[in-house]
């Protein structure tokens, strides 16, 4: 009795462990298969995500080839535009200067015509004529007496503006041989190039001498042309 | 006879007078146009000095 008791005792704990085992191995294959499907969920999450940021990416590539393009286009439209304003610069320069020229030319045949209408008055009186109107010949003499003393005062302040200028030229060509002078003592430039500027001031010296003496002989010619002025014409008698 | 007198010296006068002005004029016109070639004659100068000093800048 004792001993079918233990075999029952014996058999029911192998049953209870044997289920154990069953319920513990299925809990193990449960989970296994959860991991598996949880596992499985995170790689399609991965792709998925995977997948979005290609396309992403795919987008971003796309939008920069179309911003590419729509640059090029701008660029190649401001080029356009560039080219067309310089165009229409260089036209409108052409048109100038071909006007310019059409001036000159049209200065140059007033000038022309000036100088013939001159020569023409030369002996009537120049600008002023002879025609004396109601004044008698001695006042129209000394009207136009007059007006050639003017004249002459005229230059004569022109030539003193010309010696102001023959003065600073002075002043101008005494400065650039000083510059070149020291140029020469410092080596800083070659001597080819000096002896260069040296010709350009000599030239300049040779021209300013030539003005002094055209301004020198031009006074004296006024002066003395201002004394038979003076001859001439004998004071109204009133 | 005296108006005819007095017309033979008013147009002898008036003669005078003319032959008097046109010598005047002459001589004026004479001057104005040595002055004005003496003028045109120290411009042209001054233009050659002032484009050789404008070289002179350069330097």
């Amino acid at each position: 009795m004792k001993n079918i008791f233990k075999l029952i005792t014996l058999f029911l704990a192998f049953l209870v462990l044997s289920s154990t085992s069953t319920y513990a191995q299925g809990k193990s294959q449960d989970k296994i298969k959860g991991k598996k499907e949880k596992v499985e969920k995170v790689k399609d999450d991965i792709d998925e995500e995977a997948e979005e940021h290609q396309e992403k990416a795919e987008e971003i590539k796309e939008k920069g080839k179309a911003n590419k393009d729509k640059a090029k286009d701008k660029i190649k439209g401001k080029k356009e535009k560039a080219k067309k304003v310089k165009d229409d610069i260089d036209e409108e320069t052409e048109e100038y200067q071909d006007k310019a020229e059409e001036m000159k030319e049209k200065g140059k045949a007033n000038k022309d015509m000036a100088k013939d209408k001159m020569k023409e008055n030369k002996g009537k009186g120049n600008a002023y004529g002879r025609d004396k109107g109601d004044m008698s010949g001695k006042e129209f003499g000394q009207q136009r007496a007059v007006l050639a003393k003017e004249k002459i005062e005229k230059t004569e302040r022109s030539f003193n503006e010309n010696e102001e200028t023959l003065r600073k030229g002075r002043d101008k060509v005494k400065e650039a041989k000083e510059k070149v002078e020291k140029e020469r003592e410092d080596k800083s430039v070659n001597e080819e190039i000096l002896k260069q500027k040296e010709e350009k001031i000599s030239k300049a010296e040779e021209k300013l001498n030539e003005l002094e003496e055209v301004i020198k002989r031009g006074k004296e010619k006024v002066r003395k042309k201002g004394e038979e002025i003076d001859k001439v014409v004998k004071p109204v008698e009133l | 006879m005296s108006i005819i007198l007095i017309g033979i010296v008013s147009c002898r006068d008036t003669k005078k007078e003319q032959e008097e002005l046109d010598k005047t004029l002459d001589t004026i016109e004479a001057v104005e146009q040595e002055i004005d070639e003496t003028v045109e004659e120290v411009e042209k100068k001054a233009e050659e000095v002032e484009s050789a000093l404008k070289e002179l800048d350069s330097l």
